[in-house]
């Protein structure tokens, strides 16, 4: 792929605040008509990554080219190629769903009768016309959300960033943010989602999960099942369903050849490690009095994979401080 | 970067859109704006009002140092007025006693009459002299008592006069001392403490109109900016492609507006409620207050560029505007003030337009007289409206 293919492209991209690094050597590369899922703890430096992205936030160092414009040289080229969504709702509630539309059709320029029927084509889309002459105030989380990206879709942009768009959603207004999401995909709009939901990571086309400032692993959702840190020491997954769920969740813990165990609804997820046969640890069940409802190997969630990286992570750092306290 | 430089700075539908949405948003909030223009007059009613205090019933301390009828008959004629009250425990014997209770804040005025006042009076061959001793700090009280006993010494002289004449032979009065003896005029000594040039209401009501404008202006330009930072709308507006001066100047035409309506209104509260008429040119007044009004814009702009929320903005409006009124001459005459001070409050607009507005009000000259003042004006409001809008990054930190 050559770089006019690239929606995004980082290299070597830093933020830091006074004495704290927000992003760390962040590269990415996110093809045009992507789903791009971006995720990662509370303060791991998400938010600064798209604030640096649409030229909000100048980056220490490093480069970032969005839709073919290097953001750090030129900041105000990006801006209408661009559509943001900020994790608070920012449009002004004094203002009806139309007027707030019509304001930021005019700031993009999008005016005159493209302009009209751009905004009608965009209130269509989005569903939002039988509200367009209520206060931005009384509509609902996910009608305000999608008047966001009603603004944010106004003059077609290229690229969009969503940060945490459905924070404060209900399901189905979750759902169907989503299905809106990608019609707009399915259009050639490359969109860059931050999220919390796994459910929605996995509906990506790509991931990338950031960590502590850093980006750990990036790619398909199935991909990332793959790598050599979730499935290269050979362990096994296998779903439990059994009765008591506790009871059985702290005598599974207690095994010593099982390496993680949690609870997922009714059933326990249990990683076990390199040749421990299925029967093996049915038998041990059996033998603590435990029923076995049903037991089933299983593909590591991603989920299972953010969780595994975080905690290779935290090992890895824990590791690295202590051989610097050594050597002091 | 090259493709940024050869954009305009500027345009008019960027300008025009945010001044659209601006008074769109004004219009939801009509209360907001009966606020904006109804505030600035009835802070200056309130603070005019304040110290335009009625002059009445003034208890006086009395040092009488004569003690013979002439002078009792001056005191009398105090007494009777409605300014002055002096009753029997007002009389000390010595004018220190006098200066004593003056400084101590028990009297806000005093009454020394010298030995010699009824030979004086009697004789009439030079004037008698009375002190009135006048306690300063309220400038506009100390002048409404430095009137009044110049009007009842004025009445006391012109009857003595009279009765001069009436009775030629001055040097018989001792043989009817039962009558009234009174020749010869009176002359009126007043020394008051603290605040010798006693700066009247007159002075100060120019200076408050500016003050209160100066104000309400810088706050509500730095809230206009500073409420959508808050708000978060403005991140919103930051990635789209509206030039910072557009923005800036969208949203600030309609409290520049309000501003300049406000201008007018107070001044005519002026002139109509507290009887201040300008001697001056009336639209030279109103040019150089456009000016001033541009400056608090540009004032309230930068504050708003670096404060994030309204409180910070109200804290450095108000931690700006506390020195800058002790050091514009609002307060103290700014002549005696060491020169670092004087840099200082000369790179204050305020400092000029209140040499403007007073002298308009007050002494009636204009532009010929007043260009310095006007030109430095106009130099502040661009210098301070170009910084604002070059301190202003569309970026968050």
């Amino acid at each position: 792929m050559t770089s006019q293919e690239w929606a995004i492209q980082t290299e070597h991209l830093y933020r830091r605040f006074n004495d704290k690094t927000a992003v760390t050597d962040l590269n990415l590369s996110i093809a045009r008509g992507e789903i791009f899922g971006f995720l990662g703890p509370n303060g791991s430096g998400k938010s600064t990554t798209i604030k640096m992205l649409c030229g909000l936030l100048p980056p220490t160092s490093g480069t970032a080219t969005v839709s073919g414009v290097n953001v750090v040289a030129d900041p105000e080229a990006v801006r209408s190629k661009i559509g943001y969504m900020p994790q608070k709702f920012s449009l002004y509630e004094d203002l009806t769903v139309q007027e707030n539309l019509d304001f930021y059709s005019h700031l993009y320029g999008v005016t005159g009768k493209a302009g009209h029927l751009r905004k009608q084509e965009v209130i269509e889309l989005v569903g939002i016309s039988r509200y367009q002459r209520y206060l931005a105030k009384h509509l609902s989380g996910g009608w305000k959300q999608r008047l966001a990206l009603c603004c944010a879709l106004v003059h077609e942009p290229e690229i969009i960033f969503l940060d945490e768009p459905t924070a404060s959603m209900d399901p189905v207004a979750r759902r169907e943010l989503w299905d809106l999401l990608f019609s707009l995909a399915s259009a050639g709009v490359t969109l860059f989602v931050t999220t919390h939901y796994m459910d929605e990571a996995e509906r990506c086309s790509s991931v990338g999960y950031i960590y502590n400032s850093r980006l750990i692993v990036s790619g398909g959702p199935d991909e990332l099942k793959q790598i050599r840190q979730i499935v290269g020491h050979n362990n096994q997954r296998f779903e439990v369903i059994c009765r008591p769920l506790v009871k059985t969740f702290n005598i599974v813990k207690s095994l010593d050849y099982v390496e993680d165990v949690t609870i997922f609804g009714q059933a326990l997820h249990v990683v076990t490690q390199q040749g421990i046969q299925a029967e093996q640890l049915q038998k041990d069940l059996s033998a603590s009095g435990v029923s076995v409802i049903s037991q089933r190997p299983i593909e590591p969630s991603l989920e299972d994979v953010f969780v595994t990286l975080t905690q290779i992570n935290i090992e890895e750092e824990r590791r690295i401080a202590e051989e610097q306290s050594l050597s002091v | 970067m090259s493709d940024t430089a050869k954009k305009p700075r500027w345009t008019w539908d960027g300008i025009r859109s945010i001044f659209r949405k601006e008074l769109l948003q004004l219009m939801r909030d009509p209360y907001l704006v009966a606020f904006i223009i109804t505030l600035p007059i009835i802070q200056l009613v309130i603070s005019g009002l304040a110290i335009q205090r009625d002059l009445k019933h003034i208890e006086t301390i009395v040092c009488n140092y004569d003690q013979r009828n002439a002078s009792y008959d001056l005191l009398n004629a105090f007494d009777n007025s409605t300014f002055f009250d002096i009753n029997d425990k007002n009389y000390v014997n010595s004018d220190q006693a006098v200066f004593q209770a003056i400084r101590q804040g028990r009297y806000r005025v005093g009454i020394i009459i010298p030995p010699d006042y009824s030979s004086k009076i009697l004789s009439g061959s030079e004037p008698a002299e009375i002190n009135v001793v006048v306690d300063g700090a309220n400038a506009s009280i100390a002048k409404g008592i430095v009137n009044a006993a110049s009007l009842i010494v004025a009445q006391e002289s012109k009857a003595s006069l009279e009765s001069q004449m009436l009775n030629p032979y001055p040097s018989d009065s001792s043989s009817n001392s039962g009558s009234t003896p009174a020749a010869g005029s009176i002359s009126l000594v007043t020394k008051v403490l603290y605040n010798p040039d006693l700066m009247s209401a007159y002075f100060l009501i120019p200076g408050i109109l500016a003050i209160i404008m100066h104000m309400m202006t810088i706050l509500f330009t730095s809230f206009a900016i500073v409420r959508e930072r808050e708000n978060g709308t403005l991140e919103q507006l930051m990635v789209t492609p509206i030039r910072v001066a557009d923005l800036m100047i969208g949203k600030v035409l309609p409290y520049a507006a309000i501003g300049f309506l406000d201008m007018i209104l107070t001044l005519i509260v002026m002139v109509c409620f507290f009887e201040i008429s300008i001697s001056g040119n009336f639209w030279f007044l109103c040019g150089a207050s456009v000016i001033f009004i541009l400056t608090s814009l540009g004032i309230g702009l930068l504050i708003s560029t670096t404060c994030q929320s309204q409180v910070q903005a109200i804290q450095l409006t108000m931690g700006l505007l506390l020195p800058s009124l002790l050091i514009s001459g609002f307060v103290f005459p700014l002549e005696p003030m060491p020169w670092f001070i004087k840099i200082v409050s000369y790179s204050l607009p305020l400092t000029y337009y209140l040499e403007i507005i007073r002298g308009v009000v007050i002494k009636g000259t204009g532009f010929m007289e007043l260009w310095p003042q006007t030109v430095l004006l106009t130099i502040l409001a661009i210098v301070l409206l170009g910084a604002s809008i070059n301190r202003f990054k569309k970026q968050v930190v």
